[in-house]
């Protein structure tokens, strides 16, 4: 019977979330009952979580189905860990349960992300695609339970808010009250007609940043320039530097544009995901950078990396200084950022150089302020702060990170150490 | 409330519908000939026009104008000045070489692009140059393959298959070639002998609309500049009138002065460039080269089923390699003419007659312009085998195919050892 599923999944042809024009004519399609049922007020919930099903599971069919097993297992476990720290949270509340309850949610991540390493890049057979943000969901609730402003959760609630169909590959990362409190009400026919509104422009403009823009900067101009650089080799060469702006414009308009189709089908859905993006490229300093990209994985950094690591510093007194405590937060907080992106080299130099940056930005920012007091008591006016100075710091954070996603692209690796002429 | 729908979706269906309009009708022009783009097209070379069918049946379509198909690999792209497009342009023959091949294509690609060409074929000529090298004993074509297919060959050839033997075997090997084909489906019921359903084929047709209409847009945004950079200046190189004997000369002449700088009669580019420091290692490296038993024999029996089942009038040609380059790298000479044999016999046993046979000429100067690609003299023999075939009527070919030559016997028959017109 086992074998006759298997086959069955690998019979099915498999589909990547948004990865074609079919996906899109499908879903929507079957997504025309729910956006009408709501438009007249109700949600249709079974329906709903029946087409979110069938989505989910074409994309692990094919050659990938096990890690259709894998997401099932995943879920299974996830669901035990979170009910049963639920359970205990009720009557008792310590920190070594605590942590080791964040430890065995993280667990499953943790094996897929080390498998690669230490196993000649082979993958784990634990992971599938979406277990870094089906794991940020889980974690967050344990955190919000042990801080006390997550009380009730229930099974349905939690399963639907898990396998949320339109976000489960990449994201945005939703939070588990806001999501419930969309799912437990219907938004009135105005909201909705507004929501329909975004919906259908941020399709469009995810089309034209991931099809016609992501596929200009990653294909067209990303693989002659790649090969050029392999072929001239050394250490730096005029096409790496293209490579670098085509990379960072291909990583910006392919994942700003898939986070726009997943909005966009969560809000047909009544779901007010976050937003992912918010022209990141515009922003002055480094600071500003990571508010505009992948927003919601970086408050969610923020929210249960940066300020529980603040939050144990200050409380055990570690460092007198508090500057001291919040570099030492942000450096941890990107280096972990890295970590979770993969055990490589490059992925770990990029955290640590974005944490260091805001160790920078932050020490500028005091410096500024002594310095335009100092001013002001010996009568003179504020350093300037107009709009050149704006664009100076937007040229400067913009360059800083291109070179990061340089290195973040894996590519140097390449051109250093696996440049075979 | 109506009104705030039709503002959000309105713009949504008028552009939908625009696009569809769009696709189904395509360009207003797509039915008119332009001499210029099929003359460019016809020399470009590019994997667009050799995938797709759009100029490709533009071109062939021409009442006014004759274009052939020539069917190859890359020695189209040695454009000299003796080149048969350039021939065919300075003496302003009464037709024009299409040009289809690239490198690394072989029989099955020629296979699934005669499939798109198919109504353009039908009772006409065409030039078929068919390399040795083709026919390796490892199916190393994949990736080349995969390169050069495209979803109009796979629609033309679902559209033309009416489930026989060949057919069935076609579908057979794209499925090996290229697991993930598109309309993989479809082909799968080929290879497993059942008929497409109406359902299937109204799928097929309306694919093939879109498809087509697309191709019509933009399959001529690039066709590229050989017409202008590589056939036009070559042209004025040329004596006038046609003279054997001048051209002679002027080939020898202008092959001594471009193999200087080694002494296999390579053109010194090509030996610096192609060859340059792999040069030490490759002394006797093709020892093991063996062309006479492949699956390629199977794959060309694809192409003269096809070819007989449009009643093409077709000419083969049979190129030797560099003999000095291949005393250097050992390949072996028995082995080539056995496989020549091979070839040779597949056609002939079959009515395919018309073969330029210039398998042991890889000997005379200035014959290859490199280590297995005829270049000046080479395309003048070329020439005085081809041009009388196409300039005059020819009469109408009888042929009278064998199956069997789809077949593991066929592709594992050894010519070296067993006289090739055992097989039957």
């Amino acid at each position: 019977m086992m074998q006759g599923l298997i086959q069955w999944l690998q019979s099915i042809p498999n589909w990547q979330p948004y990865g074609e024009p079919k996906y899109f004519a499908w879903l929507l399609a079957f997504l025309i009952p729910i956006v009408v049922a709501m438009f007249f007020g109700r949600r249709l919930k079974i329906y709903q979580s029946l087409v979110s099903l069938g989505f989910i599971v074409v994309m692990y069919t094919g050659a990938s189905y096990h890690q259709l097993f894998a997401l099932v297992a995943y879920v299974v476990w996830q669901t035990i860990i979170v009910f049963a720290y639920h359970a205990y949270r009720k009557e008792h509340d310590t920190f070594p349960v605590f942590a080791g309850a964040v430890f065995l949610a993280i667990l499953p991540l943790i094996f897929v992300k080390v498998t690669p390493a230490i196993n000649d890049g082979n993958n784990s057979l634990l992971g599938f695609l979406g277990i870094s943000y089906l794991t940020f969901r889980s974690v967050a609730m344990i955190m919000e339970m042990r801080d006390g402003v997550l009380k009730e959760i229930k099974l349905s609630t939690f399963l639907r808010f898990m396998l949320f169909m339109p976000t489960i590959s990449s994201g945005p990362i939703d939070r588990y009250r806001r999501f419930e409190e969309d799912y437990d009400n219907v938004p009135d026919r105005e909201e909705y007609l507004n929501l329909i509104e975004k919906a259908v422009w941020y399709l469009m403009l995810g089309f034209f940043y991931k099809y016609v823009l992501a596929y200009f900067f990653g294909t067209i101009l990303l693989v002659p320039l790649k090969a050029q650089a392999l072929a001239i080799g050394g250490f730096l060469n005029w096409p790496t530097i293209g490579v670098m702006y085509a990379y960072g414009f291909d990583l910006f308009f392919d994942f700003a544009g898939y986070s726009m189709f997943a909005v966009a089908i969560s809000y047909l859905m009544g779901i007010k995901i976050p937003m992912n993006f918010n022209q990141p490229f515009k922003s002055p300093n480094i600071k500003d950078f990571w508010n505009r990209w992948h927003i919601s994985l970086s408050f969610w950094f923020r929210d249960f990396v940066f300020m529980r690591i603040v939050f144990v510093l200050v409380k055990n007194k570690i460092f007198k200084n508090r500057n001291v405590t919040s570099s030492v937060a942000y450096i941890l907080n990107m280096l972990i950022m890295g970590f979770w992106h993969g055990e490589y080299w490059y992925y770990i130099a990029y955290g640590l150089l974005h944490g260091l940056a805001m160790v920078v930005n932050d020490a500028w920012i005091r410096k500024k302020k002594k310095v335009n007091k100092e001013r002001r008591l010996a009568g003179k006016g504020p350093l300037p702060s107009n709009k050149w100075t704006k664009a100076l710091g937007i040229v400067v954070t913009f360059q800083f990170v291109m070179i990061t996603f340089l290195l973040f692209s894996g590519f140097l690796d390449q051109l250093w150490f696996h440049n075979i002429k | 409330m109506l009104k705030r729908l039709a503002l959000i979706f309105g713009p949504v269906i008028a552009a939908l519908a625009l696009v569809l309009v769009v696709l189904f009708i395509g360009p207003l022009d797509k039915h008119k000939h332009n001499l210029p783009l099929e003359e460019q097209a016809a020399v470009s070379l590019s994997p667009t026009v050799f995938r797709q069918s759009y100029l490709k049946n533009m071109a062939l379509s021409d009442e006014d104008h004759r274009f052939v198909p020539f069917f190859g690999s890359s020695e189209w792209n040695r454009m000299d000045a003796f080149h048969p497009a350039v021939l065919a342009r300075a003496y302003h023959r009464n037709y024009q070489p299409f040009l289809l091949g690239q490198k690394g294509a072989e029989a099955l690609t020629q296979y699934f692009g005669m499939q798109q060409i198919m109504k353009n074929m039908h009772h006409k000529q065409a030039v078929f140059f068919v390399s040795p090298q083709w026919f390796t004993k490892a199916d190393q074509q994949s990736a080349a393959f995969q390169f050069y297919f495209s979803k109009d060959q796979a629609l033309a050839f679902l559209q033309n298959q009416t489930g026989t033997y060949a057919d069935r075997y076609a579908a057979k090997r794209l499925l090996a070639t290229y697991p993930n084909v598109p309309y993989a489906d479809l082909i799968q019921k080929v290879a497993d002998g059942n008929k497409l359903s109406a359902t299937d084929l109204n799928y097929i047709r309306f694919n093939t609309t879109v498809h087509r209409n697309e191709d019509a847009f933009f399959s001529r945004i690039n066709v590229g500049d050989n017409l202008k950079k590589r056939v036009i200046p070559k042209v004025k190189e040329l004596p006038q009138p046609y003279n054997a004997e001048r051209l002679d000369a002027k080939a020898v002449q202008l092959g001594q002065a471009q193999t200087r700088n080694n002494r296999f009669g390579i053109l010194d580019n090509f030996f610096t460039n192609r060859i340059g420091s792999s040069f030490p290692s490759l002394r006797n490296a093709q020892a093991h080269f063996n062309y006479t038993q492949s699956a390629e024999y199977s794959d060309f029996q694809l192409d003269l089923t096809q070819l007989a089942k449009t009643h093409t009038n077709v000419i083969f040609v049979i190129p030797p390699v560099n003999s000095k380059w291949a005393k250097y790298t050992g390949l072996n000479e028995n082995m080539y003419q056995a496989s020549v044999r091979k070839i040779k016999y597949q056609l002939t046993s079959q009515g395919f007659k018309n073969i330029v046979d210039l398998s042991r000429r890889g000997n005379e100067p200035y014959f290859m312009e490199d280590t297995i690609h005829l270049g000046w003299r080479g395309w003048l023999a070329f020439d005085q085998g081809v041009a009388p075939f196409l300039e005059h009527k020819q009469p109408a070919p009888m042929y009278h195919l064998n199956n069997h030559f789809i077949s593991h016997d066929w592709n594992n028959f050894d010519p070296i050892n067993n006289d090739v017109n055992t097989f039957k």
